[in-house]
């Protein structure tokens, strides 16, 4: 990346202020909306499945989304593919086993759910500690995220973008309210899709895939050359997908979002919706990645691969078209900075004050700061993982540690407290310690792949941890199971 | 859809009831109240009879628990989610495995994971709910000729 020129840098800032103001006007618009108390909780239950839909899916589609997914095709090829397969498969996931019963829990959060489930404060204890680690370590990458699209486009130091980053998610979480939160949300899916679609539908025209004469297209056969596959590419490929599988189930923001449906059909068809949202997206970064991979040759590039679709419109166009492109493209990744912050924000403070400052507006800001504070802190220390490769840790962790605890606990009538316990602590302590030791010991060393992606390990010993100890552990299951079941899995009568 | 109002009736939740005040936004509402959130974890029981959820289980003796009904309900539901989650785990790894073995690289191996899976996933999404909703109506109607309603 050569030096971004002034006209660039000054189109990027003026994209992202643009991103934030309509970010914080939508939320006060949503702040003016609710005025009873009621609203603040309840807006989610009159949310219809469609608004709900996008809101969820601006809220799951991060930086890894936005940046890593064409960034790790450009420089991984196929594999790359296999990441948006895995978070939109995530939702089939959520569908099929989590969605409707979740819903119907009338659980507002996953220890509300433990509560519910198990009537156990050491087991709600340990989940409230699991959702906020879980929250921490998934907003680094955003902030990471925010720190290289800003100095990359516009030549800001490294701190600038967590920084804006963190006030505006505190400016917009602070007066909080779901029903701000919401719209604002589901405003941010859209225009993170067109800004991905607007430069793509350039880049395609200028190259003259629709026709056109001028014979600007790259030379795309290089672009097919397949990238290994061998049987430490298998064993990589199928951990990630089952760890994007089950991991999007404990994402505490995602399962938040489900208690804002009016019932649980209605949750059900949020998720399908969703699905099709999430596809109709994931097509963009890879049609970018795929044509990154024929015109960013240039080796300087492999070096930060993250930034791939930022420097794409000014290596397709010249002068002010690519800067204006680049604008777009910028201020659209801030939005999926933001939305996902903010969500992770909410839900880990939300659970904070609950558990540690009584419930109260006060505790509930002391938590948002404290819910951003730390990955800032964590952000500024850490050197760049790839985004993706980051995100993929987090998921593994959240499908090893919470998986288990909402599978089992909502489809199995044998499950103990005790069960529950020694699956998360196994799931929890596996992963995280298999990730620890594959990064130190980096990507290149004999093996590391096993340890880099635990999750085809580790969620089986996890669930293995619980079903063991629920059967032949001292514990009975929780005395009034069966009626809890009937209520997660029977169907409301309208 | 419903949405999600009460049945008449039925008490409004308690914490609009602490806030009667009319939902308007116009400057003459009354000004928004400080809002905490709940104090404490529900318990079982709560969650159970909330009266937010009263319109879900109305009149409350719709089934008796451990009900064979129940039950089965829970399993088919059970069974049908594992059929497809679990097949869609394995169709995607047969995929994988496919391509690895049959193309060196080629358009194929791009085409399949960046466009072809995103139908399936949705068609498996689309299978899924109405095959749900089918078995939550069925399993109404029985409760219903059963007479229990």
């Amino acid at each position: 990346m050569t030096d971004p020129g002034t006209l660039s840098a000054s189109a990027v800032l003026s994209a992202v202020v643009l991103v934030s103001a309509i970010t914080v006007l939508v939320s006060t618009y949503g702040v003016r909306l609710s005025r009873s108390t009621g609203d603040f909780y309840v807006a989610s239950r009159r949310v219809s499945p469609r608004m709900n839909a996008s809101a969820v899916a601006g809220e799951y589609i991060s930086a890894a989304s936005f940046l890593g997914v064409a960034g790790l095709i450009l420089v991984e090829g196929t594999y790359g593919l296999w990441f948006p397969v895995g978070y939109t498969a995530g939702f089939l996931t959520m569908l099929l086993f989590i969605a409707g019963p979740l819903r119907r829990s009338g659980a507002y959060t996953v220890p509300d759910f433990v509560t519910l489930r198990f009537a156990s404060p050491r087991l709600r204890m340990l989940t409230v500690m699991l959702v906020v680690l879980t929250g921490w370590l998934y907003i680094v990458p955003q902030l990471h995220g925010a720190s290289l699209a800003l100095s990359a486009t516009a030549g800001l130091p490294e701190w600038a973008g967590p920084a804006a980053v963190v006030l505006v998610v505190l400016a917009t979480v602070m007066p909080g309210g779901m029903r701000s939160v919401t719209i604002a949300q589901a405003v941010q899916y859209w225009i993170k899709l067109s800004a991905l679609l607007i430069p793509l539908v350039f880049i395609l025209l200028r190259m003259g895939v629709f026709g056109g004469a001028q014979a600007q297209a790259p030379d795309f056969s290089a672009v097919w050359e397949g990238s290994g596959l061998g049987s430490e590419d298998f064993y990589r490929t199928v951990s990630l997908i089952l760890a994007l599988m089950l991991g999007t189930i404990g994402l505490p923001h995602i399962l938040v979002r489900f208690y804002t449906n009016p019932d649980g059909d209605a949750a059900r068809r949020t998720t399908f919706l969703l699905l099709s949202l999430l596809a109709a997206f994931y097509v963009l970064p890879v049609a970018l990645g795929v044509i990154a991979r024929a015109v960013l040759t240039d080796p300087g590039v492999q070096d930060s691969p993250d930034t791939a679709v930022l420097q794409l419109p000014s290596a397709v166009f010249e002068g002010a078209a690519g800067d204006l492109l680049t604008a777009v493209v910028a201020g659209g990744a801030f939005a999926a900075f933001l939305s996902t912050a903010s969500g992770l924000v909410v839900s880990v403070s939300g659970v904070l004050s609950q558990e540690f400052f009584g419930g109260t507006v006060r505790g509930f800001r002391i938590g948002a700061v404290l819910a951003v504070a730390l990955p800032l802190a964590i952000s500024t220390a850490t050197s760049h993982v790839a985004l993706a490769g980051a995100v993929a840790m987090v998921f593994t962790f959240s499908a090893s540690a919470m998986a288990p605890l909402l599978l089992l606990g909502i489809w199995w009538s044998g499950i103990t407290a005790q069960g529950a316990f020694a699956g998360m602590v196994t799931g929890a302590a596996a992963s995280l310690c298999s990730l620890a030791v594959g990064l130190r010991v980096g990507e290149g060393a004999p093996g590391a792949v096993v340890v880099l992606y635990p999750a085809l390990w580790c969620v089986p010993l996890a669930f293995a941890a619980a079903m063991l100890v629920s059967r032949f552990g001292s514990g009975r299951p929780p005395a009034d199971t069966t009626s809890v079941l009937a209520r997660l899995h029977l169907p409301e009568r309208s | 859809m419903p949405t999600g109002s009460a049945p008449p009736g039925e008490s409004d939740e308690q914490v609009a009831a602490m806030n009667p005040a009319p939902e308007t936004p116009d400057a003459g509402g009354p000004p928004r109240l400080r809002v905490r959130g709940p104090q404490n974890p529900p318990t079982a029981e709560e969650a159970l009879l909330d009266p937010r959820r009263g319109y879900v289980r109305r009149g409350g003796s719709r089934s008796s628990v451990g009900d064979e009904a129940v039950l089965r309900l829970i399993s088919q539901k059970l069974r049908l989610a594992l059929r497809i989650g679990v097949g869609f785990f394995i169709l995607l790894v047969l995929v994988y495995l496919g391509l690895a073995l049959s193309t060196d690289g080629g358009p194929l191996a791009w085409l399949v994971p960046g466009l072809v899976i995103y139908p399936l996933i949705i068609g498996a999404g689309w299978f899924y709910l109405r095959r749900i909703l089918a078995y939550d109506r069925a399993y109404l109607e029985s409760q219903d000729a059963g007479g229990s309603g």
